[in-house]
């Protein structure tokens, strides 16, 4: 993983963990998608929402409506990490 | 159809007892829960301390599946929400009731109880950040329904209750109703904290109904409804609950709702009328077929507001003359937890009903009328039938509840 990737996945892995108690973040993978750790559509939400932040982008959270596996995410994340 | 109802469970979490056990040790040795803290908005509170949800759970009986549904939820649910929650499964779970989940109801007393997320949420917003998505659900109140309901399952009907600090009285007589009417089986009633943000006690503090504690330190003048030192009311978090059912099994009722009244002033304002607060407590005593004289002790609204206790001490006298049955104030203890007063109030007239004793009102040294038979700095040791609970709200809205010995029944 580029560091961009590592920093963006890392924080989404965090964010789930925050949300979902019992988890931790090395049982996260980068294939899985959000609802596999019981993350339903608000949660993504949430979770899209505090990883921005904590990444300090302005990006729109309607941008990654349709995003729901955890690697287009990070990918997502990452595009925009580079144009910032 | 049923006639009468029971308290068949109960809940609390506040300053003065995280559950029933330590709230009745409170009460009983009159132990506040208001401390000054030195907040820059308001130094004197009543609030619920930190607690690790898990942990206090452990004690309940339930099945290990649901026990993780529970610990999920509440662990991305506020802090408000989280001790409503606590409050409902202690209630839940001290009630063993059986009935099938499309009959029980949840009923959640309070309205605006989440300011302080909206004062949040907007700051971020004039900042131009993006507001939580959740907080889409959560600035509801009805929140507080999908989440307790989804947690105990609870499938019956279910909604949310406004009448300002009288939220508490306006629930238990709409519980009450959907029993009488056989509509439901059992009722959670939920008393769900108001967390005020910095808004509303700018205002409040400005209208003079607040008090925040005036002094520094020791100094601080200690909060007592009724007393002649009385400025304003002490703000306190509180959650509790309630399961109502059909009075049936005496085994498990732990005393017997008489009356659940309201009545209104036809007033929009904040000033309370002794013709109301007489006209409610009368309308109770007829509810519950019981003579003035047969109440011995008034749990009283009693906030502190010096217009408040002037005119439900008034209303007081008016009712009662020569014969003033016992008076005291749970809010000297737990301060005033306005959406959930009622609740908690109602929890603490059952726990003394049960103990048999009338909970101190600490500071009462010079009561603001005489010819009441306050309880004073020391508790009454004393047998009781019949407790009458005040809960009044902004807006003309009084509410008196009657609460009953379980051995009156049998005497019957």
């Amino acid at each position: 993983m580029s560091p961009f990737e590592q920093q963006a996945f890392q924080t989404i892995a965090c964010n789930v963990v925050d949300l979902i108690p019992g988890l931790k973040p090395e049982q996260i993978s980068i294939d899985g998608k959000l609802s596999d750790y019981g993350c339903n559509s608000i949660d993504r939400s949430d979770i899209v929402w505090k990883t921005l932040d904590d990444l300090s982008l302005d990006i729109p959270i309607v941008e990654f409506a349709q995003v729901s596996d955890i690697r287009s995410l990070t990918e997502l994340m990452v595009r925009h990490l580079k144009e910032k | 159809m049923p006639d009468l109802i029971a308290i068949t469970g109960m809940g609390v979490v506040n300053a003065a007892g995280m559950g029933c056990r330590e709230f009745d040790r409170s009460l009983k040795t009159g132990t506040s829960g208001i401390k000054a803290n030195g907040h820059q908005d308001i130094h004197l509170r009543a609030l619920i301390p930190d607690f690790d949800f898990p942990s206090r759970i452990e004690q309940f009986e339930m099945e290990n599946p649901q026990r993780q549904k529970i610990i999920k939820l509440a662990h991305r649910a506020s802090p408000g929400m989280r001790s409503a929650l606590l409050a409902a499964l202690e209630a839940w779970d001290m009630s063993s009731c059986l009935v099938d989940k499309n009959a029980v109801g949840l009923i959640v007393s309070g309205s605006n109880l989440n300011n302080q997320d909206v004062v949040e949420a907007y700051q971020r917003l004039i900042l131009g950040r993006q507001v939580r998505p959740s907080y889409a659900s959560q600035f509801l109140d009805s929140d507080y329904v999908g989440m307790i309901s989804e947690a105990l399952d609870i499938g019956g009907e279910g909604y949310c209750v406004g009448a300002a600090s009288a939220s508490g009285g306006a629930a238990i007589a709409m519980a009450r109703r959907a029993l009488l009417s056989g509509d439901l089986s059992a009722v959670v009633v939920v008393g769900a904290p108001t967390l005020l943000s910095s808004v509303e006690v700018s205002a409040l503090r400005s209208v003079g109904a607040l008090n925040i504690g005036n002094g520094e330190g020791s100094d601080i003048q200690p909060y007592q409804p009724f007393d002649q030192t009385a400025s304003g009311f002490v703000y306190g978090q509180g959650a509790a609950a309630l399961i109502l059912e059909p009075l049936n099994d005496m085994k498990r009722s732990l005393a017997v709702l008489r009356a659940s009244a309201m009545a209104l002033d036809a007033n929009h304002s904040t000033n309370p009328s002794v013709s109301g607060e007489v006209t409610v407590m009368k309308k109770a005593l007829k509810q519950a077929g019981l003579e003035k004289e047969e109440i011995d002790l008034v749990n009283s609204h009693g906030t502190g507001s010096v217009l408040g206790d002037k005119v439900e001490a008034e209303a007081l006298y008016s009712l009662f003359a020569k014969n003033s049955p016992w008076v005291n104030a749970t809010k000297a203890l737990s301060g005033h937890c306005l959406s959930s007063a009622g609740i908690v109030e109602a929890v603490a007239a059952v726990l003394q009903l049960r103990g048999g004793y009338l909970h101190a009102n600490p500071a009462l040294n010079n009561p603001v009328q005489g010819g009441i038979r306050w309880v004073g700095p020391e508790r009454v040791e004393k047998d009781i039938r019949h407790i009458l609970s005040n809960s009044f709200g902004f807006g003309g809205i009084n509410t008196a509840q009657v609460f009953s010995h379980i051995s009156t029944y049998h005497q019957e």
